[in-house]
C-alpha cells in the first residue's frame, strides 16, 4: 500500500510540472517561425545579443502559421510572426490578426516593398533560381534550364518537382512570376506544359531542391538561400536564372494583434531592429537579401549582380493569390488527374 | 464445432426502470462512465465538431450553398474514390501480412520466432517521413536498389504503388498486434480438441482457429483502413499525382486559407471510416467468440513440419523488407550527403549530440504520461461498452470512433481553437499535447480490449461479483489481468504512435514543448536527411529499449 502511494504521489509531481511549466516558463517572447532551426535560432540569438531581449520559437510552415494564429486568435500565445512570404502577411492582415507598427528605419525601404499601414513589416528579398542536378542533365542529355518555358521541354518529362503554390511560398511567386511576365493566358498554357513534366508536387518550396540534390529529379525552382544552404553543406547543385528576369519574394515579420503587452513589446522592438544594420546582417547570414541595400553577405556563392530581376508587383501577387491559385487548381492540377 | 449464437441481452430491450436499475447497481462504476463519458466528448468530439462546423457555418450563418459548390468539383471525389482506394488495398494487404506472421509465430515452430516477433513490430516506430525517405533512398532515380544494384535510370516511386508499399509496411503491426493477442488467449483446447478428433489441420485451421480470430481479424482491417484513410504524411511526400483526401483537406486550410473546404474535405474522410466500423460492428455482435471459460486448458500442438517451410518464408519475406528500410535509414544517418557523397560519418551523430535531447526528453516525458492513460482508459471503455450497456455508451461509442477517424490536422486545430480560453485554457501547455496523444490513439486500446473481452466468459465476472466483489473490483482484479494481452498490445501502441505522432501536434507544440519529430520534420525541409536519420535512428533505438523493458516487467508479473 506504501509502495502504492509513493508512485501515486511522484505521478501527482510529474503532472504538476506538466499542467504548469507550459505557463511558469514563457517568460519572454514568443515566436512563430517558418525559417530552418538553424536560422530561426540564428537570427533570434543576435536579437537577444544586441538587445537583452529573450524569444523562444516554434519551427512551423508559413501557412502553419497563419492557421494557428487564426485558431488562437481569442488568445493569441506568441508575439511575433518571423518570415514568410508577405502574401501569407497580406491574407493576415486582411482578416485583422496583426498587430499595426511603424518599425524605425521603415524609410529606408523601397516604398514599394511596404504596408502602407504598417501592418507587416518588410525584412528581406528572396530571388528566385533555378536549381539543376547536373548529373541527371547529363543522363537526359539537356542542357540547364535558361528560361522559364525549359521546363515545359518534353526532354523533361518526369524530372521536375514542383512545390505547389498554395502550400508554398516559392512556388507562388515563380506563378505570379510568369502571369507578371507573360499575361495571364500564355502563363497558364506554359503551366500546363510544365505540369506534364511535374513527377510530384511537394507541400514545402525547398523539398525540390532537396530532390535536385539528391539527384532524385533534374529541375526544380527554389530562392536564392535554399539553394546557398545546399551548396554550403557540399551539394553540387546548379543554378541559372531565366533570362526573361526573375521574380523574388518580400519576406516580411509582424506583431500578432492582441498579444500579451510583454510579448508586443517584444515583438515591436524585434521589428525596429531587423532593420538596423546588425538586424539585416543576421538575416543576411541566412543568405536572404538585405531589404535595405548595403549588406552583403561574403560568404555566399550566388553573384546576384548581374541577374535581371522582373518589376515584381507582389501586392498585386498578394490581391490576386486566390483567384489565380483556384485557376491554377481548375486549369493546371486537376486536367492533369483527369488525362 | 458451431459458434453459438448469443441471446439478446435481456436489458437490451430495455424500458426505462432496467436501465435505472443498471445505475443503482453500479453507482461507482456508473459514476466512472459518466466521468469518461464526459472527457471524451469534451477531448475528443468537441474540438472536431468545433472544425467541422465550419464547413456549413461561414461569415454569414448557416449556408448550404457553399457546401454544393465544393462537392459539385470533380476533385472532391477523385480524392474520394483515391482515398477508398488506397485504404481498400492496404488494409487488404497489412491485415493479411499481419495474419500471417501472427498465425506462424503463435501456432507453428518456425525457428526465430523471438527475432521476427521484434522486426515484424519495428514498423509502429516510424517516425514521420522514414519509410517514404527510404523508399526513395531505395527505389528513386538515383536508388540504391533501383540505380546501383539494376541499372534502372528514370525509376518513378511516386504514385500510388509506393504507397501501398509504404502503408502496407508501416501498418502491418497492427493487424499483427490485435490479432497475435487474440490467437494468444484462444483456449488451444478446442484446437487440440479438433486434431485429437481427427480433423486435418486445413479444417481446423478453417473450421476452428479462423472463425475464432475473425473480430480480431475484421478490426485489424478497420484499423489500417482508418489510418490509411487519415494518412496525411505519406501521401504528401511521395504520392505524386494520387492526391488523398488527407492531402486535399490540409490543402484548402493551410494552403488555400478556405477552410469551409477544408472542414468539409475532412468531414468527407469519415464517411468510409464510419461505415467501415458500422459494418464490423453489425457483424461482429451478431456472433459469440467465447473461449476462455476459466476452466482450466491443457497445452498447445504446435504445427511442425513441410507447412511451414512456406508460411515462414513468408515471413522472413515482410521481415527482410522491414529490416532493409530501417538500416537504410541507418545507413543514410551514417553517410555525409546521402545519395551524393557516401563517404562514411559520424558527423550527423556529432550534430545531434551537441544540439542536446531537449525535443526527445520531451517527447519521451510527455508519452511516458499518455501511454498509460491511454491504455487503462482504452481497457476501461472497452469493458463499460461490451460489458455495461449503461444508458448513454453509444455517445462514447462514437465519440471515440470519431476521434480516431478524424485526421491529424483537424484535431490539432480543433484543439487550438477549442482549448484556448477560460475555461478550458491549455494551449501553450503540455497537457494539450497529452490530451491530443491520448485521443489520437484511444481506439486501438478500445479495439483490443473489445476483441478480448468478447473471449472472455462473463462467468468469471460474475463468480466473481457472486462472491461478493464490487463490480470496480471485479474489473480491476479479475477483468483487468484476462487483458493483459490486450493490454501490452495498447502500451506498446500508444507508446510509439505518441512518440512518433506530428501532424495532431504541430498546432499544438509550444516554444516549452517542443517534440522530436518537429525536429525531424525541420531537418528534412532543410535537407539535413543525414541530421533526420540520425535523429529517427536514436528515436527507434530508445523505443525498442523501452518496449523490451516493459515486456519483460509485463513477463514477471505475470509469472508472480
Amino acid at each position: 500500500m506504501k509502495r502504492r502511494f509513493a508512485l501515486a504521489s511522484a505521478l501527482a509531481v510529474l503532472c504538476s510540472h506538466v499542467f504548469t511549466a507550459g505557463g511558469a516558463a514563457a517568460a519572454g517572447m514568443t515566436v512563430y517561425c517558418p525559417m530552418s532551426e538553424d536560422d530561426c535560432g540564428a537570427v533570434l540569438k543576435a536579437f537577444k545579443d544586441d538587445t537583452g531581449i529573450e524569444a523562444q520559437f516554434v519551427r512551423i510552415g508559413a501557412g502553419e502559421i497563419l492557421a494557428r494564429i487564426r485558431a488562437e486568435k481569442a488568445n493569441p500565445q506568441a508575439g511575433l510572426w518571423l518570415a514568410g512570404a508577405a502574401d501569407n502577411f497580406i491574407q493576415a492582415a486582411s482578416e485583422d490578426l496583426l498587430a499595426p507598427h511603424k518599425a524605425a528605419g521603415i524609410d529606408k525601404v523601397d516604398p514599394r516593398y511596404t504596408d502602407k499601414e504598417g501592418r507587416w513589416t518588410p525584412i528581406s528579398l528572396s530571388p528566385i533560381v533555378f536549381a539543376y542536378s547536373q548529373q541527371v542533365l547529363d543522363e537526359i542529355g539537356a542542357k540547364p534550364p535558361t528560361s522559364w518555358k525549359s521546363f515545359a521541354d518534353p526532354v523533361f518529362k518526369d524530372s521536375v518537382a514542383l512545390a505547389h503554390p498554395a502550400s508554398s511560398g516559392t512556388a507562388y511567386v515563380a506563378l505570379a512570376s510568369m502571369v507578371q511576365l507573360d499575361g495571364e493566358e500564355p502563363a497558364f498554357e506554359l503551366m500546363k506544359e510544365i505540369d506534364k513534366n511535374v513527377v510530384q508536387y511537394t507541400r514545402s518550396g525547398v523539398a525540390p531542391s532537396r530532390m535536385v540534390a539528391n539527384n532524385e529529379i533534374a529541375l526544380a525552382m527554389a530562392y536564392t538561400q535554399d539553394i546557398e544552404a545546399a551548396l554550403a553543406q557540399g551539394y553540387p547543385v546548379g543554378y541559372s536564372f531565366p533570362e526573361e528576369g526573375t521574380g523574388f519574394e518580400v519576406n516580411a515579420a509582424a506583431a500578432i494583434a492582441n498579444a500579451p503587452e510583454e510579448q508586443a513589446k517584444g515583438a515591436a522592438a524585434f521589428l525596429d531592429w531587423i532593420l538596423t544594420d546588425k538586424g539585416q546582417a543576421a538575416m543576411g547570414a541566412t543568405f536572404r537579401g538585405p531589404i535595405v541595400p548595403g549588406y552583403k553577405n561574403p560568404e555566399a556563392k550566388i553573384d546576384l549582380s548581374n541577374v535581371k530581376m522582373i518589376d515584381y508587383d507582389f501586392t498585386w501577387a498578394g490581391e490576386n493569390r486566390a483567384r489565380l491559385l483556384e485557376r491554377y487548381e481548375n486549369d493546371v492540377r486537376h486536367k492533369a488527374d483527369a488525362k | 464445432m458451431t459458434l453459438v449464437s448469443q441471446a439478446a441481452p435481456s436489458a437490451r430491450a430495455g424500458t426505462s426502470p432496467a436501465f435505472l436499475r443498471k445505475i443503482v447497481v453500479d453507482p461507482w462504476l456508473f459514476g466512472i462512465f459518466a466521468l469518461v463519458t464526459l472527457s471524451v466528448l469534451v477531448f475528443a468530439a468537441l474540438p472536431i465538431f468545433v472544425v467541422m462546423k465550419q464547413a456549413v457555418v461561414t461569415d454569414r450563418g448557416f449556408d448550404l450553398g457553399v457546401l454544393v459548390d465544393t462537392l459539385s468539383q470533380s476533385f472532391v471525389w477523385t480524392s474520394f474514390a483515391n482515398t477508398l482506394m488506397l485504404g481498400a488495398t492496404s488494409a487488404i494487404i497489412a491485415t493479411a501480412a499481419g495474419f500471417l506472421l501472427a498465425f506462424t509465430a503463435t501456432r507453428t515452430t518456425m525457428p526465430g520466432k523471438t527475432f521476427v516477433h521484434g522486426v515484424a513490430l519495428l514498423p509502429i516506430i516510424s517516425p514521420p517521413f522514414v519509410m517514404a525517405l527510404a523508399v526513395v533512398i531505395l527505389f528513386g532515380r538515383s536508388g540504391l536498389i533501383t540505380r546501383e544494384l539494376l541499372g534502372i535510370r528514370n525509376a518513378n516511386v511516386y504514385g500510388f504503388h509506393s504507397l501501398v508499399l509504404i502503408q502496407s509496411l508501416a501498418f502491418t503491426p497492427i493487424a499483427y498486434l490485435n490479432i497475435r493477442g487474440m490467437l494468444q488467449s484462444i483456449d488451444t483446447a478446442l484446437e487440440d480438441a479438433s486434431a485429437s478428433l481427427g480433423a486435418s489441420r486445413w479444417t481446423t485451421f478453417s473450421r476452428v482457429t479462423l472463425p475464432l480470430v475473425t473480430p480480431a481479424i475484421l478490426s485489424s482491417t478497420l484499423l489500417v483502413f482508418v489510418k490509411s484513410v487519415e494518412d496525411f504524411g505519406n501521401p504528401m511526400l511521395i504520392g505524386g499525382n494520387y492526391n488523398t483526401l488527407a492531402v486535399e483537406a490540409y490543402s484548402q486550410m493551410v494552403g488555400y486559407f478556405n477552410l469551409q473546404a477544408g472542414a468539409l474535405l475532412a468531414s468527407l474522410m469519415l464517411v468510409p471510416s464510419m461505415t467501415a466500423f458500422l459494418i464490423h460492428r453489425y457483424w461482429v455482435s451478431k456472433r459469440s467468440y467465447v473461449t476462455v471459460t476459466g476452466k482450466p486448458s491443457a497445452q498447445t500442438i504446435r504445427i511442425s513440419g513441410g507447412v511451414v517451410v512456406p508460411l515462414a518464408l513468408g515471413c522472413y519475406a515482410i521481415v527482410f523488407a522491414i529490416l532493409l528500410f530501417y538500416l537504410t535509414v541507418v545507413y543514410v544517418s551514417f553517410t555525409k550527403l546521402p545519395g551524393v557523397n557516401n563517404t562514411l560519418t559520424l558527423d550527423h551523430y556529432a550534430t545531434v549530440f551537441t544540439a542536446g535531447f531537449q525535443t526527445l526528453t520531451n517527447s519521451l516525458l510527455l508519452a511516458g504520461i499518455a501511454t498509460p492513460v491511454t491504455a487503462v482508459a482504452g481497457m476501461l471503455i472497452a469493458y463499460l461498452l461490451i460489458r455495461k450497456a449503461f444508458p448513454g455508451s453509444f455517445l462514447l461509442r462514437w465519440a471515440t470512433l470519431l476521434s480516431f477517424a478524424a485526421p491529424g490536422t483537424i484535431l490539432g486545430i480543433g484543439y487550438v481553437s477549442t482549448f484556448n480560453a477560460a475555461p478550458l485554457l491549455l494551449t501553450g501547455t503540455a497537457f494539450i499535447v497529452v490530451a491530443a496523444m491520448v485521443v489520437k490513439n484511444l481506439q486501438v486500446g478500445i479495439e483490443a480490449g473489445s476483441n478480448q473481452l468478447r473471449q472472455i466468459d462473463k462467468s468469471i465476472e460474475e463468480a466473481s461479483t457472486i462472491l461478493g466483489a464490487s463490480n470496480t473490483r471485479t474489473f480491476f482484479q479479475v477483468t483487468l489481468p484476462l487483458l493483459k494481452p490486450a493490454l501490452f498490445t495498447s502500451l506498446s501502441y500508444a507508446l510509439t504512435r505518441s512518440l512518433t505522432t506530428l501532424s495532431a501536434v504541430i498546432f499544438l507544440v509550444s516554444a516549452n514543448w517542443t517534440l522530436i519529430t518537429v525536429t525531424i520534420l525541420s531537418q528534412v525541409e532543410t535537407l539535413k536527411l543525414g541530421v533526420a536519420a540520425a535523429y529517427c535512428s536514436i528515436l527507434v533505438f530508445v523505443v525498442l529499449a523501452i518496449l523490451a523493458v516493459m515486456q519483460l516487467v509485463l513477463n514477471s508479473a505475470s509469472k508472480r
